[in-house]
């Protein structure tokens, strides 16, 4: 899932982005406020995570005008600001979470899954679809209730593509999803990451849209 | 209350009360003095009269013999007990005419002199008046009984008296009362200053404050004021330093989890080199804070003593020498012939180190730094470091100097303290730090001035 990372603080910034890697998120890490802003306009995240003392423009503000445009993207606000004052403002501006610097890091990741499992209006973390079980939140599988091992990117195109169940996603939008700015991919990578899935899963759990994308059926 | 304390309203009623005491006293002796004596000019004008009186009455009496009349009662409380006697002086053996009867005969031997006189006859004073007539053969002598007199003078200039002594007490109580009334905006003041608690500073109120004590809580108002802005400031550097701690941390924490996570040794190796660089960082944090806030503690009890400003300079450029060649940077230093300067050795070391590794941090790889220092027209000793760094925006220069306050992006590893230092530092010493445009160098030109010695 990407995510957009705006922090100002080059060691903070690179820590966030290399631990959120490793925990299943590909980070988009922006350096200032007007950087931030325009990556958040321009890309789907499916997460923002924002500094609130940013060189440029601050991250209130940031904030304000992302939600003034109808973003809803979430957005948890990591900031070292811990009075009641700032917090409250926080959110009345739209933050959707609000954590005080220093945060572990799997904890920053599992939030940060929980603001994605509310935005696509569910509760619970497990998704069921036919033999198939995950649990974004945990990165475990199931297939015919027997755990199912996929590597980090195998798994990213498996929960992306049974969080948009019903939805037929393109190769450029999973491409964008799994790879931040910067990052190429191959152009055959995300057939093989499928091919890989359907090995472990079965043959027609994911379809195939020729020359369009690949779905996954809406679960009953 | 303590005794020993002075208290204006004591010392005030003390005062006033013995004032009017005083004034009251001698104005209370003369002005009894003063009845006295007018009662005996009145009392012996009175004499006079009844002596003149007498003779006009005597001039018609040819009685042969001596006669003898009791006087009437007195019918007025100031009537005096008067006596007389009249004698003829025309005969051969002057006789008596005419006498009251509450003296008894004088002989001619025993009458005192003519006009005013006093004297004892029968156990008691006398006052005595004696005109004598020769044309007319007569001669007059009045008496009055001087103790009657007296007494009468004293109840005379008693009355005179005794209304203002009655009313010294009051005067006495008035005078207490007004004090008091006078003294209270000093004590309107008091209240309102026990009010106040380091966490409340507002400023005394002014209004109806007189005029004699305006200055003193003008000056109050002033020290509260300035007490609160360090107050203020102290809540602040305290929020400022905790906040300035959490991105360190928490980029040391993110790092740190970042190499747990990874799995490939080269990637973890990577994390660990910026965990340990993030350690770096807040160690240097942590050291600003320690020196700033000795500093302050220190800047209360200095011992200056002549610095010689270029040793220092030079010692301090070679120990940063290191770091700008490790940046390819060149630094130079060119020294002018300067006076010693009165100063804290220590201090004015961290002064130029601070500048110089600012110096260092934000100019970039093979850049320039210069270092002077020389002696200006008004004889202050001028120390400038320019660089040739990107500089900053003539609109942050003001803020150069706040605490915490970065400029630019947050690549170069400062914690916003440095400058802070440095202007606490040159405070302390006096001098003058000014920010600008390096001319020839187009990055940062700082330069502190020290006043001569």
């Amino acid at each position: 899932m990407r995510i957009l990372l705006v922090e100002d603080d080059a060691l903070l910034g690179d820590g966030i982005q290399k631990s959120l890697d490793h925990l299943g998120f590909t980070v988009d890490w922006m350096r200032d406020g007007k950087q931030g802003e325009a990556a958040l306009a321009a890309e789907e995240y499916a997460a923002a995570v924002l500094d609130l003392g940013l060189p440029q423009q601050d991250g209130l503000s940031l904030l304000q005008s992302a939600r003034n445009k109808g973003l809803r993207t979430p957005i948890l606000i990591l900031t070292a600001r811990d009075s009641k004052l700032d917090k409250l403002k926080g959110f009345n501006l739209g933050a959707d979470d609000y954590v005080i610097k220093p945060i572990d890091m799997e904890e920053l990741a599992a939030r940060l899954r929980a603001l994605i499992r509310r935005s696509a209006g569910r509760a619970s973390p497990r998704i069921v679809i036919g033999a198939v079980e995950i649990d974004p939140d945990t990165r475990q599988a199931w297939c015919n209730n027997k755990p199912v091992d996929f590597s980090a990117k195998e798994f990213a195109v498996l929960e992306l593509l049974v969080q948009n169940a019903g939805r037929v996603l393109t190769r450029a939008q999973l491409e964008q999803s799994l790879y931040g700015w910067g990052d190429s991919a191959d152009s055959n990578t995300i057939e093989v990451f499928i091919h890989h899935l359907r090995k472990k899963l079965g043959g027609d759990f994911i379809q195939t849209l020729r020359g369009i994308g690949y779905t996954v059926r809406r679960p009953e | 209350m303590n005794l020993h304390q002075t208290s204006i309203q004591a010392r005030l009623t003390l005062l006033v009360l013995c004032t009017v005491l005083l004034f009251g006293m001698i104005a209370g002796y003369a002005s009894y003095k003063n009845a006295m004596n007018e009662t005996d000019e009145i009392f012996d004008a009175q004499l006079a009269q009844f002596a003149q009186s007498l003779m006009v009455v005597a001039t018609h009496t040819d009685g042969d013999d001596e006669q003898t009349e009791p006087m009437p009662p007195l019918v007025h409380k100031y009537q005096q007990t008067l006596a007389f006697q009249v004698w003829n002086t025309n005969t051969v053996y002057p006789r008596i005419l005419l006498r009251s009867d509450n003296i008894s005969g004088m002989t001619a031997a025993q009458m005192p002199a003519e006009g005013y006189s006093s004297g004892d006859r029968q156990g008691a004073h006398w006052r005595y008046y004696r005109q004598r007539d020769e044309q007319r053969g007569l001669d007059v002598l009045v008496g009055q009984n001087n103790h009657a007199r007296d007494e009468m003078a004293q109840e005379i200039a008693w009355h005179n008296v005794a209304p203002f002594l009655f009313g010294l007490p009051l005067l006495a109580l008035c005078a207490i009362l007004a004090i008091r009334f006078g003294l209270k905006p000093l004590r309107k003041l008091t209240t309102s200053l026990r009010q106040l608690s380091p966490e409340q500073l507002q400023p005394v109120a002014m209004h109806d404050t007189p005029k004699e004590i305006a200055p003193v809580v003008d000056a109050l108002n002033g020290l509260l004021a300035r007490i609160a802005k360090a107050m203020e400031n102290e809540r602040r550097f305290t929020a400022d330093a905790s906040h300035e701690l959490r991105t360190p941390l928490a980029a040391l924490q993110a790092q740190v989890q970042a190499a747990q996570l990874s799995g490939d040794a080269s990637e973890r190796n990577e994390c660990l080199a910026k965990a340990l660089q993030g350690a770096a960082r807040m160690a240097h944090l942590v050291g600003q804070l320690l020196t700033l806030s000795r500093l302050d503690e220190l800047s209360s009890s200095l011992n200056f003593e002549p610095v010689n400003l270029l040793e220092l300079a030079q010692e301090c450029c070679a120990e940063a020498g290191a770091d700008a060649l490790a940046k390819h940077i060149e630094i130079g230093l060119s020294p002018d012939a300067c006076p010693a300067l009165s100063g804290a050795p220590d201090m004015l070391r961290i002064l130029l180190r601070n500048l110089l590794d600012n110096a260092i941090r934000y100019t970039p790889q093979g850049g320039r730094i210069d270092v002077s220092l020389r002696l200006d027209e008004a004889r202050q000793v001028r120390f400038e470091i320019a660089d040739s760094g990107s500089g900053v925006a003539e609109d942050q220069l003001a803020r150069l100097g706040l605490r915490f306050n970065r400029i630019g992006p947050n690549t170069a590893d400062g914690v916003g303290l440095g400058l802070s230092i440095v202007l606490r530092i040159a405070e302390i010493h006096h001098a003058k730090i000014t920010f600008r445009r390096a001319a020839e160098l187009g990055g940062l030109s700082v330069v502190a001035s020290f006043p001569p010695r």
